[in-house]
């Protein structure tokens, strides 16, 4: 047991819980005014569900004993047999539940992502059972594949440092099906679906950055040199991403965007995500540059998909994280972390093919699990609210409180 | 113990879908 590394741990631990409630005041700042309390609630409300859901069953479901490299057993159902004592497969100088504790929170911002893109429509009772059964049926498994010592994936051999795969690619496509679903919103040629506080989305994109440190530097698991690389990769990406979408938006539209600063810091955070521990860092400026440009493309080009993503999560989440899983079998090197291995330029292409594979295992599982959850929902309690709710908006009609008094 | 947290926990899901709400969208709309 290491002292130190506990404590990087239950700081890590806290840091990433701070994400969730970011992410909220993140979105919250893109909405319109009659919807940003909705917004917020997505993200504070799976804090609180998904806290239960995990010590219940979803660690055991996603870290418990392998069954078949697809998901965990349930012999770790309310905790039972997660102690003190450390897991050496996982975690082996810390307490277990602080392990459990740590992945806990990244449990719980994952759904929470996915809210962005039904915001401003999904009825709240459709969104807390959907975020329930997705990460019970989609999250859980998934975790188990790349994490897991006995997941498929993770045999295979793909890297995903802090989640890219996990996270981000799971939660993005899950949100392009989702908004794919629901349909358009409504009324937005009466009432364009301008962000009503642009203060408050850089605030939570500032928070989110700043969290985003106990996301991957905390994913070495030690307090020591793979914390320090990751934490500068991170770092260093964010800002060459923010650097670039911000630089795209000025040659594109004229003007130097705050909110695509904001935006870029966050897909340059999601691209760096999977391959913080494993790349030196020029590769993390290369991936923060590449992540700016394609995902601020990605962003561009949603009006010829025809589907109503409000907040842009699948042009950040599920491109930037597909992005940076596919460069992480690039340019990962022994040199950094000789536990994970050579990507492509350092000469094994094989590690690059095992990370398409990863990306296409979770966009395939995501995709279609993600339509089959909400069309039970949609099925047993109704997925949308109806157009005279849309229209006064989700605080007034779902939640009964408005967010401003002015 | 692990048993009555489960049954308070999967009891107040339950709850949910029994408790007020608005009605859903059930017209020729993108979910039909």
């Amino acid at each position: 047991m290491n002292s130190g590394d506990t404590a990087w741990i239950l700081i890590s631990s806290a840091l990433v819980m701070l994400m969730t409630p970011a992410l909220g005041f993140f979105y919250g700042g893109l909405v319109r005014k009659k919807n940003v309390l909705s917004t917020i609630m997505h993200s504070f409300f799976v804090l609180c569900l998904i806290s239960i859901q995990w010590v219940l069953w979803g660690y055991s479901l996603a870290f418990g004993p392998d069954h078949f490299g697809l998901v965990g057993g349930l012999d770790w159902i309310g905790l039972n047999g997660v102690g003190m004592a450390p897991n050496p497969d996982y975690a082996p100088t810390i307490p277990h539940q602080a392990y459990m504790l740590f992945q806990m929170m990244f449990a719980v911002i994952t759904p929470a992502l996915i809210s962005g893109a039904f915001a401003e429509r999904k009825r709240f009772k459709a969104f807390v059972f959907f975020s329930l059964l997705w990460a019970t049926f989609i999250y859980d498994p998934i975790a188990h594949w790349v994490w897991s010592t006995g997941g498929w994936l993770h045999s295979l051999g793909a890297l995903d440092f802090a989640g890219g795969t996990v996270v981000h690619v799971s939660s993005g496509v899950a949100a392009l099906v989702a908004a794919s679903v629901l349909g358009h919103r409504i009324g937005l040629t009466a009432e364009p679906a301008e962000p009503h506080d642009a203060t408050m989305t850089v605030l939570g994109a500032s928070l989110l950055w700043f969290g985003w440190f106990g996301f991957n530097a905390g994913s070495a698991i030690v307090a020591g040199n793979l914390a320090i690389t990751a934490f500068v990769a991170t770092n260093t990406a964010a800002a060459m991403a923010a650097l670039t979408w911000t630089t795209m938006s000025w040659w594109h539209k004229g003007q130097p965007s705050v909110l695509g600063a904001a935006a870029g810091a966050v897909a340059g955070l999601v691209a760096i995500t999977p391959a913080s521990g494993y790349v030196s860092v020029s590769a993390s400026i290369l991936i923060g540059l590449a992540a700016g440009v394609v995902c601020y493309l990605a962003v561009q080009l949603k009006p010829r998909l025809r589907v109503d993503d409000a907040l842009d999560v699948f042009g950040v989440h599920g491109v930037g994280g597909t992005l940076g899983a596919i460069l992480t079998g690039v340019f990962a090197s022994a040199a950094i972390n000789p536990g994970g291995g050579n990507g492509l330029l350092y000469g094994n292409p094989r590690q690059l093919l095992v990370q398409v594979i990863a990306v296409g295992a979770t966009w395939l599982y995501s995709g279609i699990g993600t339509f089959l959850i909400l069309k039970l929902v949609d099925r047993v309690v109704g997925l949308r609210v109806p157009e005279e709710e849309e229209l006064a908006g989700l605080d007034a009609t779902q939640h009964g409180e408005l967010a401003y008094q002015l | 113990m692990i048993i009555a947290a489960m049954v308070a926990f999967v009891g107040m899901v339950v709850a949910w879908a029994i408790l007020p709400g608005s009605s859903p969208r059930r017209d020729e709309g993108p979910t039909a």
